[in-house]
């Protein structure tokens, strides 16, 4: 399956570790994800991911807002944009919420935490209702699992907007591989029980119901929990039969009177009490339920009874029996996540309590259809020239560290930096960029050559924070018009390929420049690059 | 110690183990990037309990200048 993993912060390392196994798109940077989907023309939508996984990090989607009402609004609002950004044929899992961090941590408020949560839960539940191929990633179970001081890492945090520790990465990947082979394979639908010795302990008919043990202790509880995991498996959709070797008569009396039996007549789809071949009755069950034998699965603790089946009709799926009853609960665990959970999770219906949970049920009038360009013009994106001058450090640091989005992947000192501000012969710009969320710094520089009446653009560098937004499209047009008014007529650029920028391999073609080999012009330009002719792919726009 | 922190480095970037030698640097090593980079910190952090600071951290390209930082 074609995955795509989406967040507002660093998943790179899951990305990278679910590479190894399966086919996973490549993001371009985090904290663009609606864009990403909403833009019909971002790599993600030529991609085209049949399962998106939203890992959505509540607490810098919230911008940490502690306030009920406000936290709501702001939820709501990218549920709206989520929703408008669906569609029909993708399967797409969205992460719980937790809110993690110190500022957290010293509330006042006990259920401040919580509620803001469920404000998250219950818009998800919402969505998964209007549409069923929006799920929930169990994300809290995981951080359950491990421990909030495991499952997290502040320094990969301040460092790269890693929030996982090393473990919780591998976790999370392999939670998300189980989801797709979830996704890949039809649960089975029918679960076939034996009675003696399978879902009581003893021999049905040897004495009244007193035979069997099934009880609140002992072994007999063992049983009795085994029943409890199947009931809620009941509940949860799987067909149950009973196919069983026992006189009837003695098999019901313990099924309708035995005061410890949690299983009822009435949940048995099916049952087969006879003396027949197990087999036999196996496809009697599928030929009532109409349904094919590939959806069975075969509970029985004697082994020569499941060889039997097996050898049969292969196409049943028949498990070990476990060795020690108290393992019959986790056994029955095992089954049903391996052949019939499928990958619906709903969260326990939790009560309404107050006025802005309702609320957080995004108000119907809220939502609107959002085109990338309505939600790019949202973000009230700003694009602003800097002085090169004053932000030198930076703009050297983007220089030497920028891989994804670097056109020539140039690398300099800061004696060469300062010799390009000196030369009149080049103009270097940098950009300041920042949207409705935040302001990102300077993220944006590109130098030029000047020869003449012609420009070219040998290195253009941003940083994959603002990638995805169309930054790039506002900038090549400020520095355009910057060229223009120093009278420039061709303005050209070059792209030159290296091990990790693939992402702007065809940025000038986006940009309305054309692919051009007439580069006379330019020849000396290259040759103070270090670039060799036909190294580079050379474009060119005129006027 | 220097050993424990090469083979750490194999597994956090994903390499055979003995990939990882006191010569590796962020030049020659394709998987040893930024990201992988900052795993590392992670992982030297919370498996062998050596910490740098951030400003330290991001400086440091190679082997050598990782084991002088950490003084091992």
């Amino acid at each position: 399956m074609r995955t795509a993993i989406l967040s507002n912060i660093n998943m790179d390392p899951v990305i990278r570790l679910l590479k190894r196994s399966r086919d996973v798109f490549t993001s371009e940077g985090y904290g663009n994800e609606l864009g990403a989907l909403l833009n019909k023309e971002s790599s993600l939508s030529s991609y085209d991911p049949e399962i998106v996984f939203l890992f959505e990090e509540l607490s810098e989607l919230t911008e940490h807002v502690t306030d009920r009402e406000k936290a709501s609004e702001i939820m709501g609002e990218w549920a709206g944009n989520f929703e408008s950004a669906l569609k029909d044929n993708v399967i797409y899992y969205v992460s719980e919420g937790y809110l993690y961090g110190a500022d957290y941590r010293v509330l006042g408020d006990m259920f401040l935490k919580e509620d803001l949560e469920r404000i998250w839960s219950n818009l998800l539940r919402e969505i998964g209702k209007r549409h069923s191929n929006v799920r929930i990633f169990p994300y809290r179970a995981l951080i359950e699992k491990m421990g909030e001081g495991d499952f997290f890492c502040d320094s990969t945090w301040y460092m790269g907007k890693i929030l996982h520790s090393g473990k919780a990465l591998k976790e999370i990947a392999s939670s998300v591989n189980e989801i797709i082979e979830r996704e890949r394979v039809t649960p089975k639908k029918v679960l076939i029980l034996d009675l003696d010795n399978t879902l009581w302990k003893g021999l049905a008919g040897e004495k009244d119901t007193s035979g069997v043990e099934l009880s609140d202790s002992g072994v007999g509880r063992c049983f009795k929990d085994l029943q409890r995991v199947i009931l809620n498996m009941k509940n949860n959709g799987v067909i149950l039969g009973i196919v069983s070797k026992n006189n009837e008569a003695d098999a019901m009396e313990i099924i309708e009177n035995h005061p410890h039996m949690i299983l009822k007549p009435e949940d048995f789809a099916v049952k087969m009490i006879n003396w027949d071949n197990k087999a036999d009755n196996i496809l009697k069950c599928a030929k009532i339920l109409n349904l094919s034998v590939d959806s069975f699965v075969f509970f029985d603790d004697s082994k020569s009874e499941r060889e039997l089946v097996k050898g049969m009709i292969p196409e049943v799926t028949v498990p070990d029996f476990p060795e020690s009853e108290s393992k019959l609960s986790e056994t029955m665990e095992k089954i049903f996540n391996e052949y019939f959970k499928k990958n619906v999770y709903t969260l326990e219906d939790s009560k309404k309590t107050e006025s802005y949970l309702i609320n957080a049920k995004r108000n119907e009038e809220k939502v609107r259809a959002v085109s990338f360009e309505d939600y790019i013009k949202g973000l009230d994106i700003k694009v602003e020239p800097v002085s090169v001058e004053d932000n030198l450090d930076r703009i050297l640091q983007l220089f030497n560290k920028t891989n994804q989005f670097n056109i020539t992947t140039r690398r300099h000192t800061r004696g060469e930096l300062d010799n390009f501000v000196k030369d009149p012969c080049q103009k270097l710009f940098a950009f300041n960029v920042s949207d409705k969320f935040g302001d990102d710094g300077v993220v944006c520089v590109l130098r030029t050559l000047i020869k003449k009446d012609c420009a070219v653009i040998s290195e253009f560098v941003m940083s994959c924070r603002v990638m995805g937004k169309n930054v790039e499209n506002i900038v090549i047009e400020k520095v355009e018009e910057k060229l223009r008014q120093m009278g420039i007529k061709t303005v050209y650029a070059l792209y030159l390929e290296s091990l990790k920028n693939a992402p702007v391999s065809n940025l000038f073609d986006k940009l309305g420049y054309e692919k051009t080999s007439e580069i006379k012009e330019i020849k000396e330009v290259l040759v103070d690059l270090d670039i060799s002719e036909g190294e580079a792919t050379c474009y060119v726009k005129q006027g | 110690m220097r050993d424990k922190i090469l083979r750490l480095m194999d597994d956090v970037f994903m390499l055979p183990e003995g990939s990882i030698t006191e010569d590796s640097t962020m030049e020659n090593t394709l998987e040893w990037d930024s990201l992988a980079h900052v795993l590392l910190m992670g992982e030297l952090e919370s498996r062998l309990g050596l910490s740098i600071p951030i400003e330290d951290a991001i400086e440091i390209t190679d082997v050598k200048q990782l084991f002088e930082r950490l003084k091992v």
